[in-house]
This record gives C-alpha cells, structure tokens and sequence, in this order.
C-alpha cells in the first residue's frame, strides 16, 4: 500500500545557467493537502510542471505512486489531475465539447462524467457556451472540473483559486477538502493567498530561489506560529519557576539564551514583569510574538527585503 | 490510440465553421468550375469525359490542401495551450504526435473522397455521357493518377505535421512548407545561372517531395517512384517531429 503519493528527489531545473529549481525534496503523504508556498518566480510552477511532465527536469527524479520508471510514471498521471497555470481550452468549442473531447481521449467510460464533472464545479447552465466566451472565473472552473473529471488520487493545483470571486473561493475549498475527506484525494496546491491556504493545508513546502527551505506539517506550524510572550531574563530557570509557583503558568518553554516564550497570560503582561523584577531577575526584554503562515513565510526568506 | 484517434475525430466534427467552410469551399469551388465549364462558349462540345480529364490536373491541389487539413487537426494548439492537458495526463508524447498524424491522414483521404464523388456526381447530372467506354478508361487512368498522388499528398502530410509541431505557429510552418513545395522551381531556376552544379540541382530535384506529382498532372505517374519519393518524406518527417517533439518544453 503507497504511503507517499509524490516523492521528488533532487529535481532540478536549469534554463542555460539560470537554475529555476534547485534539488527540490518533497515528499507528500497520501490524504495531506500539500500547500506550496513561495514568492513569485520561486519555483512553484516549474516543480509542478515538472511532477506532470510538462517540463522535463535537468536532473532529480519524479516518484509517483511508487513508480519512478518512465513508462510507470506516464500510466501513473493517469490517476492525477492537474491544473497549471491558466486553463486551456480549445476556443471553438464549448465547455461540454471540451471535457467530452478530453473524456474520449482518456478512455474514461459514461458519459454522465461530463455532466457530473460540470455540476461539481458549478458549470452547469454554461455547458454550451464556447470556451472563448468564458471569463477567466469561468475557465478556472472548467479548468477544475478537468481535473477532476477522472477521480484523480493526486490533484495538482497551481494557483487555482486565481479569478474566482470570494463565493466561488469559498465553494473551490469546500469542493478541495470534501474529496480528500470523502476519497482521500492527495492535494498539492500552489497559492499566493496565504490565508486561504491556511484554510486548506495540511502541510507545507517552503521554497525561495528555487530551494525547498522547510516542509513543515499544519500541526506543528501553528505550533511554531502561537501567540507568546517572548522573555529575555538573565536566570531561566528561576524565572520558570516563578512562573509556575506564583503565577500557576504551565504552557510555556524555555529555550537556550535566557529566553522563555510564555503562551498564557498574554493579556497582562505587568504580572509577569512585576513578579520577575520584584523576585531580582533581570529582565532584558518582553516581545509579544506571533505569526500567520505569511510572517512565518516572511521571517523564513528573511523578511520584506527592499529594493 | 483509438481513443485519442476517436476525440481527434470529434472534435474535428464539432469545429463546425472552419471543416464546413473548408468544404464549402472545395464543394464551391468544384460547382463553379464545372458551371463554368458548362456555360462556357463550347457549352455544347463539353461531355462527361471532357470534364473527367480534367480531374488528374487537379490533383496537385492536394499538396497545397493539405495545410490546412493538418490545422484542422492540430487547431493551434501551440497557441491555445492545450497540449499540456494531454501531456500532463499521462499520454505518450508518442502517441500525440502519431495521433494526430493518424487523424490528418484520416480526415484527408475523407475529404478527398468527398470532393472526388461530389465532382464525379455533379458532372453526371450536368454533362452529357457520351462515350461510356472512354469514361471507364478515363476512371482507371484517374485511379493511376490518384495511386500516385496519394503517396505524395502523405509525404506532403507528414512534412507539414512536422513543421507544425516544431514551429511556434501555423502562419510560420505553412510559408516553410510552401518555401519547400516550391523547391523544384527555385533549384530549376538556380540550375540556370549555376549550369555547374546542374547534376546535384537535379539529384536534389529528384528528391523533392512535390517532384512526382510533376508526372502524375502529365498523366504519366511513375507509381513506385511516387510511393518511394512519398513515403521517404513521411517517415523522415515523422521521425524528426517525433524525436523534436518528445523533448520540447510544453509551455
């Protein structure tokens, strides 16, 4: 049984001596919903293109499902769905026409498929406008309803939820986390909207210049990302101790450097500084600290870096 | 591969403007001509047979049809981008290539058919038949003629099939196709003011995919030089679209 549905090693991409994707490690877990992270020109939509074999890596290696093997690989894609970049579309046709067009070259049986792929991105009473009248919410939609339309274990999404309004937002994460409740559909999704990946991932995968810096579950970000009180005293384990003792303060931790992070009490600070400087600690310095998934992405590259 | 042959067909099918206003135009064209023929001043001389003579010149059209027939199949995908929703399910770059190939052939030889029987049942219903012996004759002369040029319509095929997946766009692939189609001209004219190298201007000549059709609008098809000349071109073009193909960023 595949614990790991997409497993990159080393992937690489050069473009002459410009390397857009540098080593990439990624390994995603069957029923995660992967959040990829970056800055524009990261690297994000290489590595997505190169996993669905739209871009061919300089060096590294794809394992998807377990296979590695060029020919497994290519039978492989056929259990994901991928959207990358703006979906395309023959303009001539129409929604209908194109997911059935697609349908037949996929040898996927009914062709109730079509209309059930539709109806699930909310493209229903559009099923026979042509595809160049569409606006670009539209084609995002069509784009979805694509890649569902064979039930895919792994989906691949970058930038999906570009164009939608906030409903159609609301209902494409709605859509994301009912499959991989209800079938356990693998997600790897690219975002800019760091927020509505907060909603959605499971886990994350860092990358800056091409680098993967961090994979890091949801778990243990919010862990990472908690609201504290950051200490700086000159005695640690003293001023735990008062912590405790006086204060009944249990959820804190005490790091290497005179520095405790407080997670309780947030809302009156004086307790503490007035217990630590009564009690003769030293108090150095008192930061309240707390981070999204963006400050935590922010303080990872190294902060806003200006021009 | 039948899959993919069967939603190539389909969506061939459902380009309504472009395959009807292609065949608008070739089913007009033939009408005009043959209404032409009819009205013209020896109206009363024109038979059946005169109007069936006419079909073996005619067949170099195919070379010049062809183009277009390949872009019915290959619809811009280069500039729609679509090629990316095959590639990233999985499907042989292989089989995309072949594929299509497959479906341009297909849709060709159907078009051909079409415009062939529609000229032939035109020109029975407009023109007098009256020598049914010289007509038979005249249909097993067509069938030489069109066993010689149907090599070299696929030759033709394969070569602008090739052209398309390699250029950037169909505009630029069809001038380097017609560029090549003109080749036997362009070396005739180069034989003139280089009478030197006039032995590998005509050896080149020789190998020039639109060269045998010269004997089949003469009537004088050489069929095996024609199936040899053909099929060279189409399997040469395939197999460097193929190789191209198979290692080209699809973005």
């Amino acid at each position: 049984m595949e614990e790991n549905v997409l497993v990159t090693r080393g992937l690489t991409k050069r473009y002459g001596s410009a390397t857009v994707v540098d080593h990439a490690d990624i390994v995603i877990p069957k029923g995660e919903i992967y959040g990829l992270v970056g800055r524009n020109g990261a690297g994000k939509t290489t590595i997505i293109r190169m996993v669905s074999a739209q871009t061919l890596p300089s060096e590294g290696e794809v394992e998807l499902f377990g296979n590695t093997g060029e020919r497994e690989l290519q039978a492989a894609r056929s259990r994901t769905g991928a959207m990358v970049e703006t979906p395309s579309f023959y303009p001539y046709l129409t929604a209908r026409e194109n997911l059935e067009y697609y349908r037949r070259q996929r040898g996927i049986a009914g062709k109730h498929v079509v209309e059930d792929a539709l109806e699930q991105a909310n493209l229903t009473n559009t099923g026979n406008k042509k595809f160049k009248t569409f606006s670009l919410g539209m084609k995002q939609r069509l784009g979805l309803a694509l890649a569902l339309m064979n039930r895919p274990d792994l989906l691949l999404l970058d930038e999906p939820i570009n164009g939608l309004d906030p409903e159609g937002i609301v209902e494409f994460r709605n859509l994301l986390l009912e499959l991989n409740r209800q079938y356990q559909t693998t997600i790897l999704i690219s975002s800019h909207i760091l927020s509505e990946l907060q909603n959605l991932a499971t886990c994350y995968g860092f990358i800056d210049r091409g680098k993967m810096l961090e994979q890091v579950s949801a778990v243990a970000l919010a862990e990472k990302c908690r609201d504290c009180l950051e200490l700086k005293v000159d005695d640690a384990p003293r001023s735990a101790a008062l912590l405790e003792r006086e204060l009944g303060y249990r959820d804190f931790e005490v790091l290497p450097g005179g520095v405790i992070r407080l997670y309780e009490g947030l809302e009156s600070p004086q307790k503490v500084t007035n217990l630590l400087i009564g009690q003769g600690i030293s108090l150095y310095g008192m930061d309240h600290r707390g981070a999204n998934l963006e400050d935590y992405f922010l303080n990872l590259i190294g902060g806003v870096r200006h021009g | 591969m039948g899959n993919y042959l069967n939603a190539e067909l389909y969506k061939i099918l459902h380009r309504r403007t472009y395959t009807l206003g292609m065949l608008g135009f070739l089913l007009g064209g033939e009408a005009l001509l043959l209404i032409l023929l009819r009205t013209a001043g020896f109206s009363n001389a024109t038979t059946f047979n005169d109007v069936l003579g006419v079909l073996p010149m005619t067949l170099s059209m195919g070379l010049y049809l062809v183009p277009a027939v390949v872009d019915i199949v290959f619809s811009d995908q280069y500039k729609q981008n679509t090629l990316k929703n095959e590639v990233s399910y999985g499907l042989f770059r292989g089989r995309i290539y072949l594929g299509k190939l497959l479906a341009a052939c297909m849709t060709a030889v159907a078009l051909c058919t079409l415009v062939l029987v529609f000229y032939v049942a035109l020109a029975t219903v407009m023109f007098p038949v009256r020598e049914p012996a010289l007509a038979a004759e005249q249909f097993s002369q067509l069938g030489a003629s069109l066993a010689a040029a149907l090599p070299v319509w696929l030759g033709g095929l394969g070569l602008i099939h090739m052209l398309i997946f390699l250029s950037k766009g169909s505009t630029s692939a069809t001038v380097i196709y017609i560029v090549i189609l003109s080749g036997g001209n362009i070396l005739d004219l180069m034989q003139m003011f280089l009478p030197r190298l006039a032995p590998v201007l005509s050896t080149v000549k020789y190998w020039l995919v639109a060269t045998p059709m010269d004997g089949v609008l003469r009537g004088v098809g050489d069929l095996s030089y024609a199936w040899m000349v053909g099929m060279l071109w189409l399997v040469v073009s395939t197999l460097i679209g193929l190789i191209s193909f198979c290692k080209r960023e699809i973005n």
